[in-house]
């Protein structure tokens, strides 16, 4: 696999799983 | 009769997710990244998740919160609702009960499939199919297409029907909450933990065959994931993602209206749409692009891929991963894994199908849950016979264009016009934000109101140009196919105006009984 292609896969499953954390933290979490 | 409700947040975004969780996350995904410019391609992919994916997310989940206030679970009902004044607009709502109805027709018989292969898969039915030609001749003995020394007739898949069949109307029979509910909520981690097992299986495949180390996982990844930069000058590869993210987030085919109405007034929409999407692209992109693409490449090598890649999503399904996994020290273990995942994915999703016409008779007609389900069964179990029956003779493919493509972007284009323009912006955005657990940024207020419908309007008159026109001119269908794709196509109109007489006859009705009241 090429640099970029990392590169991609990184990036494309970092932003993934950082909205679903935060969606699951904001979800389960108290109500504001 | 008193409304259904989900019994709290984590319910209905599980309903939802599972809803959208389809085959297509498995198999479409990976299928369109390997032909459309690899790692480039999900430039687009996200582009259209930002300005058509989560507005019409938005979009949908507010319409269905707002009409299950009215007492509609349906789109006539909430359409009407949104612009009284306007006689017409419930008619074009039928499109959300039709769109599901002719999906279902042939979703239910394909997800039968899936659990038939899964027992295949544990009892070792299909071992003997070594090679891609041997696992088709397997798939059409069993759909009936072929005889051959694997099934001499249609009685092992039609038997798979039934029971596939049944099921969907026990879940549906039990309810929103007790039937659909329940089943999401433990079929969606379930089948989350499947594809993670899944995609460590494959992960762990490093170089299968020592003698062609470039046959690796890891090149299969950079098959995937690799950029091909000159694929972004092409329109087609931008509307193949658009495509993608429309069809990935059941959005359009009016299932979301359907669950989001049995909300509360005050009860979250935005973050829970926000939720639903993000684990669907979870199981979209980090675990779908991760299981039959890098496994193909490992076991078949870069000559393989375009043709495995391009041989479409039943070929991926039920001939590439079998294939492969049997191959695996537990393959019927992997194997039953694979197919049951596909077939959760499946079964979440058609229920979330079959809800929508099961809620227009139980609201609009006043009939019970139980009569309005053995209804609902009686018309689907006869209108599928003919996907049953003619499955080679086109009658798939023009149920699926006319129930899972054309009348999705109509259906899509239609509701966000009615939200944005009718309803009026302020109003949409003021509903949007009600008993809402997070703000939406400012800017979606202009993306509501003029990209995303600027967007769907290009990809109507794109797609109705470049691919629909052929296919409803019937382009291209042979004369043997003629009379069934004709005869399928005449049955769809009938189904629709019957639908459109049901609307009719329903506010008639309610029409005479208010006037009755006043008097």
């Amino acid at each position: 696999m090429l640099l970029s292609g990392w590169l991609f896969m990184g990036l494309s499953w970092g932003a993934i799983l950082t909205l679903f954390v935060y969606c699951l933290i904001r979800t389960l979490g108290p109500r504001k | 009769m008193a409304r259904e409700k989900w019994s709290g947040k984590i319910g209905v975004i599980m309903a939802v997710a599972g809803s959208a969780i389809g085959l297509g996350n498995f198999l479409r995904f990976p299928g369109q990244v390997a032909q459309n410019g690899g790692g480039a391609f999900i430039i687009p992919y996200f582009i259209s998740l930002l300005l058509l994916g989560l507005p019409l997310m938005w979009i949908e989940w507010t319409i269905g919160r707002f009409g299950g206030g009215f007492g509609h679970s349906t789109a006539p009902g909430m359409f009407h609702s949104m612009w009284e004044k306007n006689r017409f607009i419930k008619y074009f709502g039928v499109i959300g009960i039709f769109g599901p109805i002719v999906i279902y027709l042939y979703y239910v018989y394909i997800e039968s499939w899936l659990l038939g292969y899964s027992l295949f898969a544990l009892t070792g039915r299909y071992n003997a199919c070594a090679t891609s030609e041997g696992m088709v001749a397997f798939l059409h003995g069993y759909q009936g297409i072929m005889h051959n020394e694997y099934f001499s007739g249609l009685g092992t898949a039609y038997l798979f029907y039934l029971i596939t069949f049944a099921l969907n109307g026990i879940v549906l029979y039990y309810g929103v909450r007790g039937g659909i509910e329940r089943v999401c909520k433990y079929g969606v981690p379930v089948l989350l933990l499947l594809a993670i097992i899944l995609v460590v299986r494959v992960f762990l495949l490093g170089t299968p065959d020592a003698a062609q180390p470039e046959n690796n996982v890891l090149n299969g990844l950079g098959f995937i994931w690799n950029p091909d930069w000159s694929a972004l000058k092409s329109s087609r590869v931008w509307l193949a993602a658009a495509g993608q993210i429309f069809f990935t987030l059941s959005c359009g085919i009016g299932v979301i209206l359907t669950y989001a109405s049995y909300l509360n007034k005050n009860d979250d929409v935005a973050l829970s749409g926000l939720t639903a999407a993000a684990a669907n692209e979870f199981a979209e992109v980090i675990l779908g692009g991760s299981l039959v693409i890098p496994a193909a490449f490992a076991f078949f090598g870069a000559d393989a891929m375009a043709s495995i890649a391009r041989g479409g999503v039943f070929n991926l399904g039920f001939v590439t991963m079998p294939l492969i996994l049997q191959k695996l020290a537990f393959g019927n273990l992997f194997g039953f894994a694979w197919f049951m995942l596909l077939f959760i994915a499946g079964i979440t999703s058609s229920i979330s199908l079959g809800q929508p016409a099961v809620a227009f008779l139980m609201d609009e007609f006043n009939l019970s849950r139980r009569k309005a389900v053995l209804i609902f069964m009686a018309v689907t179990f006869v209108l599928t016979q003919p996907a049953i029956f003619f499955l080679g003779r086109g009658v798939v493919d023009e149920l699926d264009f006319w129930g899972g493509s054309f009348f999705l972007v109509v259906f899509a284009t239609v509701e966000t016009i009615l939200f944005a323009w009718v309803f009026g912006m302020d109003r949409a955005w003021t509903e949007l934000h009600a008993g809402s657990d997070i703000t939406i940024p400012r800017f979606y207020r202009f993306i509501i109101k003029y990209v995303t419908p600027l967007f769907l309007l290009f990809i109507l008159g794109f797609w109705l140009v470049e691919d629909w026109l052929p296919v409803m001119l019937l382009k291209g269908v042979s004369k043997t196919d003629l009379p069934f794709v004709l005869g399928t196509r005449l049955g769809l109109v009938l189904l629709f105006l019957v639908l459109m007489i049901m609307v009719r006859q329903s506010w008639k009705r309610r029409k005479l009984r208010r006037e009755n009241y006043a008097a």
